[in-house]
């Protein structure tokens, strides 16, 4: 006995006669999960800066200007030869100062510098940058003293930490934002939907009365629910396409240009956006279908 | 045969009101029964309980040989099916028209669409609006929107037709009309119990009277009048 066309005649012409009702639902929906979807979005990029940064911390090992070539090779050799080490790169002072060079041309330093004070160096890069600390101790004696042939090691061990303990707040405060702002959907819809039901009592008693099932009552409001939400995220998805792009993408310009992160899995590029997407408009139908679900339990004894 | 029969029901309400006070009443199929008495006595609690709008506190009510007070919550759209109801201020919907009106009480049991068609202008015609079956509730005098929702209550061909002083909000001359198609109904064999304290129609019935007082029986009569 399902009738799918008196339901969905049922569900549009219902909705076209509590327009402003279906239409504050739509609204609603599109506007919380915009701002849900938005940090979202932003979790998922802070998420990836954070890979991406893990993925470059480096480890600059200075030299002392007069080491050896044989003492150079050497340390060269023991470093790759360490579990830890992913990438080392020797970089010498005729190479150092025209990267320097580089990234002061036109400024007036370059004029008072005189010869390359710039030492030669390893640049090495880790699979694992939480062992920074570790891989940076074993070019120390006992002492606390260098060892012979390296002047300096420098990993901005400082600098990473701050980063990481940032990214993590912001991480956590979107996350606790996503989490508000879906019970706020929630609520929201399901009393859109409770006024809407009320609107219908009337109906609803004559259908009671003259023996419908329960399940013929609920289906018409579950339809129009699902629709509402539906539509709703299907509008934030839009909007988040349109305006959030854009926006994300530039503030992760700003990011990448302060924080000097060279690649970055920049929004847009990775299916990731793509999954948000469709979780949002998955959970737009969702929660129109719980809300009225909820609300109809006053109405609707089953 | 027994097609309504309570035994020993007693309804208190949450707030601790007695409505219906031990109750024991047996109505035979094709019957016509006046339920009368004061406002406050009982009559529409008793509609009530026969539609299970509302639980009983004790006794057990019997349709057609069934103890509806231990039915399940999901077979009362049955139950219901097989009770027509009409109540004193219709309930029409006011955004269908009168054969929408009438149509909706078999779309929402699943009627298909041909018989729908069928039988929504027989019983139209039955209580003489089959000229008016594209107007709209506010269209309609008070009488004319009561032979609809007789319409509807009928349009199933219940074994059982309800009416809790459907005369209530219509003047006497209409009323008439309106005992006319409920007689009409009865004829049939549809068993009608018709709550109301409208004296000059149950005196010119003469039908059975069950006057209930505070909650109590206090006379069942067949052919009987309203009372002094």
């Amino acid at each position: 006995m399902l009738r799918p066309r008196y339901f969905f005649s049922e569900t549009f012409t219902s909705f076209k006669r509590n327009f402003l009702m279906g239409f504050t639902a739509i609204t609603t929906v599109a506007i919380t999960l915009f701002i849900v979807g938005f940090f979202a979005v932003l979790v998922f990029d802070i998420q990836g800066i954070i890979n991406s940064i893990k993925s470059q911390v480096e480890l600059a090992v200075y030299l002392e200007d007069n080491i050896s070539v044989e003492l150079r090779d050497y340390l060269e050799g023991e470093i790759s030869s360490w579990e830890e080490t992913s990438g080392i790169k020797y970089v010498s002072k005729e190479q150092a100062f025209e990267r320097f060079k580089e990234q002061n041309e036109g400024s007036d330093i370059l004029k008072e510098i005189q010869g390359n004070p710039l030492p030669a160096s390893f640049e090495i890069t880790l699979n694992d940058p939480e062992k920074v600390e570790l891989v940076a101790l074993r070019f120390m004696d006992k002492d606390g003293a260098y060892i012979g042939g390296v002047d300096d090691v420098v990993y901005g061990q400082s600098y990473v930490n701050k980063l990481f303990s940032i990214t993590a707040i912001i991480g956590t405060v979107a996350f606790l934002i996503i989490i508000l702002l879906l019970l706020a959907t929630v609520v929201l819809i399901f009393n859109t939907i409770r006024l809407s039901i009320y609107a219908r009592r009337k109906e609803i008693e004559v259908m009671k009365l003259v023996g419908a099932s329960n399940w013929f009552v609920r289906i018409p409001f579950l339809f129009e629910g699902f629709f509402e939400g539906f539509l709703g995220s299907t509008i934030a998805v839009v909007l988040l396409y349109i305006l959030g792009n854009s926006l994300l993408i530039r503030g992760e310009r700003v990011i990448v240009d302060t924080m000097r992160i060279k690649e970055l899995a920049i929004l847009g590029s990775g299916h990731i956006i793509i999954y948000v997407y469709i979780g949002i408009i998955i959970l737009g139908g969702l929660l129109g279908i719980i809300s009225s679900g909820i609300a109809l339990r006053r109405f609707v004894k089953a | 045969m027994n097609m309504i029969e309570f035994r020993k029901v007693n309804k208190v309400y949450e707030n601790e009101t007695v409505a219906l006070r031990n109750i024991n009443l047996s109505i035979e199929k094709g019957e016509f029964l006046f339920l009368v008495g004061p406002s406050g006595s009982g009559k529409s609690t008793f509609i009530k309980l026969l539609i299970k709008e509302i639980p009983v506190t004790s006794g057990s009510i019997f349709i057609a040989k069934r103890n509806v007070c231990n039915l399940k919550n999901s077979r009362i759209p049955q139950l219901r099916r097989n009770i027509g109801c009409v109540f004193q201020d219709f309930k029409l919907l006011p955004n269908k028209t009168a054969f929408e009106n009438v149509a909706f009480a078999l779309e929402v049991i699943g009627k298909p669409g041909y018989e729908i068609r069928v039988q929504v202008p027989q019983v139209l015609k039955l209580v003489g609006l089959h000229n008016k079956s594209n107007s709209y509730p506010h269209q309609l005098s008070g009488g004319e929107q009561q032979r609809v929702s007789i319409a509807r209550a009928f349009v199933n061909r219940p074994p059982i037709l309800l009416a809790d002083e459907p005369t209530g909000n219509i003047d006497p001359a209409t009323s008439d009309g309106i005992m006319k198609i409920l007689s009409r109904i009865n004829l049939v064999g549809t068993t009608v119990v018709m709550a109301t304290h409208d004296r000059s129609i149950v005196n010119s019935m003469r039908r059975r009277v069950v006057e209930l007082e505070e909650g109590e029986i206090i006379r069942d009569q067949k052919r009987g009048v309203y009372g002094d």
